[in-house]
């Protein structure tokens, strides 16, 4: 069975995992959404460079003190992505 | 976490509800609970040292039959927390569970410890070790896992020092297990 009215972008484990954690929290730090997911960091860097270049999410690099800290935020876009990749799920539940 | 697996819808939602139940259960973990009862017993048993090497009070540690009432403010907390906002995750109400369970036999076993040779510091310090990992483990939170390995640690200590020396140990491994992560998670 095809899926092919669900978003490829968001029908992925560990992406749909990353829109579920920030379509909750509005942004969530790398370190939080890495321990939430159990994903490895460079898996979870290559997975958020794809949301951000389909602009679903935006990375904001920064500093705590000297320490240096990434956030993924949510855009209107992805938000946008993700009530449709939940509407379109219903069509294919039971 | 695998990425290109073809997912079933059913898989789909599983995923969404269990990312946004840890993500709504850990924006709601907070510091009171952890500074609160951080610095309450911390400073009881600091207090209890200082009685017992430094003066001639014979029965210090009637001072801890404040908890009785010191109870009272995190219930009342609580309450308040929970109208704010009533529909508590599912991981919410598994630790506010986990911790009425720990009070209920923590207050046995300190109504029991002549049975159990006065041990109970090191008693309390293992099920609070127990009970932090849990709790840090169900709310993904590195710091209070971090903490439960002091009172864990303080627990084995405590079996082995003379009695005087538990406070100073239970004290510190207080400020180590839940002082830190109470001001790290205050500082979120």
């Amino acid at each position: 069975m095809g899926f092919e009215a669900l978003d490829p972008l968001l029908h992925s484990q560990l992406r749909l995992a990353v829109m579920s954690i920030l379509v909750t929290a509005g942004s969530a730090e790398f370190t939080d959404i890495k321990e939430k997911t159990g994903a490895t960091a460079g898996n979870l860097s290559v997975q958020l460079d794809k949301l951000e270049k389909a602009s679903y999410i935006e990375i904001i690099k920064g500093f705590r003190g000297k320490r240096p800290v990434t956030t993924a935020k949510i855009t209107d876009t992805g938000k946008q992505a993700f009530g449709n990749y939940v509407k379109a799920l219903r069509d294919y539940l039971p | 976490m695998k990425t290109e697996d073809v997912m079933q819808p059913e898989e789909s939602l599983a995923i969404i509800s269990e990312m946004v139940e840890r993500t709504k259960s850990n924006l709601r973990l907070n510091s009171f609970h952890f500074l609160y009862w951080g610095w309450v017993i911390s400073i009881l048993h600091f207090t209890t040292y200082v009685l017992l090497a430094y003066t001639d009070v014979t029965h210090p540690f009637y001072i801890w039959l404040s908890t009785l009432v010191l109870w009272i403010i995190p219930i009342v907390y609580e309450r308040n927390r929970h109208k704010a906002k009533p529909s508590r995750t599912y991981i919410q109400k598994a630790n506010g569970r986990l911790w009425l369970g720990y009070g209920i036999i923590l207050f046995t076993f300190i109504f029991f410890q002549h049975k159990i040779n006065f041990e109970i510091n090191a008693v309390i310090m293992l099920m609070t070790a127990f009970a932090t990992f849990v709790s840090g483990s169900m709310f993904r939170y590195k710091p209070i896992i971090y903490g439960s390995i002091a009172f864990f640690v303080a627990g084995i200590a405590c079996f082995l020092v003379p009695t005087l020396y538990e406070f100073l140990i239970c004290g510190a491994a207080i400020i180590l297990g839940y002082l830190i992560p109470g001001y790290l998670l205050k500082r979120r």
